[in-house]
């Protein structure tokens, strides 16, 4: 096993010293296919952009809405309640806890 | 690197901005680098253009993913032997071939290559080692083709070699070890040569 190891040993050594090839020009075309591959993904990736922006948009449009409707039928009991006088709230009150209101 | 000069920094900035004639810069700065790599770890019937224009393809897909903690040139070293790696791994190993099979010529040239100093080899005696060398490699598997190219072809450290294929030490080391066996093993069915070197 010993020669063997020095036989690889002595190949690999050999090996090393093979010249190493001349680089040719870049092949025609290469350059156009991966800078084409470029713009294409960079193109998806603002297309896919655009989405996300345009989601977190509506996500924020969404819960803008869901506040301000939250806030507008919270005023729109205080003043129901606000009309009577204090037994008809106490009633009132009664009665929007049972429908689940509060 | 064929451009001393080059501006790395500036070249990435402008390429993250969308810059076409930076990123026609960089391919053409790092085409020579990139080649060489593919050449040392190309599969037997791998076309070098083709792997060479899918690992440019596969630099620009993720170079926003580079964060500048390594030098370019190191990344880009780790995305192509990557890529050469899933190439490896696509191509099957070669059954047809065996040392064993070895034909008289081929035999006749190991034991004449023993006899060689490698200082004093000639470029064709240096070829035809190469060519025997990367006739065994065919024989491994790609983990093992991958690690033999990289520690006795390129003389690569194991913090390279780790750097490169992102394994630990010890994965390295193991594997070196098991490679190297299998490299022994190719070489041993035929026991009939004696080999005296120079």
């Amino acid at each position: 096993m010993k020669d063997r190891d020095q036989e690889l040993q002595h190949l690999y050594s050999l090996g090393r010293r093979a010249p190493a090839r001349e680089v040719p020009g870049m092949p025609f075309g290469m350059e156009t296919a991966v800078l084409a591959h470029w713009r294409a993904a960079r193109s998806q990736r603002a297309e896919n952009g655009s989405l996300v922006r345009g989601f977190r948009w509506a996500a924020l449009v969404a819960c803008a809405a869901a506040l301000l409707a939250g806030m507008m039928q919270n005023d729109e009991l205080t003043a129901f309640s606000n009309r009577f006088d204090p037994a008809s709230r106490v009633a009132d009150s009664a009665i929007t806890a049972g429908f689940g209101y509060e | 690197m064929p451009d001393e000069n080059f501006d790395e920094q500036n070249c990435l900035r402008r390429i993250a901005g969308g810059d076409e004639a930076a990123a026609r810069e960089l391919l053409r700065h790092f085409y020579p680098f990139v080649l060489k790599l593919v050449r040392a770890h190309l599969p037997r019937r791998g076309n070098e253009e083709d792997l060479t224009q899918m690992t440019f393809i596969k630099i620009f897909q993720n170079l926003g993913q580079y964060r500048g903690k390594v030098p370019l040139a190191h990344w880009i070293s780790r995305v192509t032997v990557n890529t050469c790696f899933n190439a490896l791994r696509a191509e099957k190993r070669r059954p047809e071939w065996r040392l064993a099979d070895f034909d008289e010529e081929t035999s006749e040239a190991i034991e004449r290559l023993a006899q060689v100093e490698p200082d004093v080899a000639s470029p064709d005696d240096a070829r035809e080692a190469r060519e025997i060398i990367e006739r065994l490699l065919a024989q491994l598997s790609p983990d093992d083709r991958l690690l033999i190219t990289l520690l006795h072809l390129e003389e690569r450290s194991v913090p390279e070699i780790r750097a490169l294929t992102g394994w630990s030490a010890g994965v390295i080391k193991v594997r070196a070890f098991r490679a190297r066996a299998r490299m022994k093993k190719l070489l041993s069915p035929n026991e009939t040569r004696t080999l005296v070197f120079a």
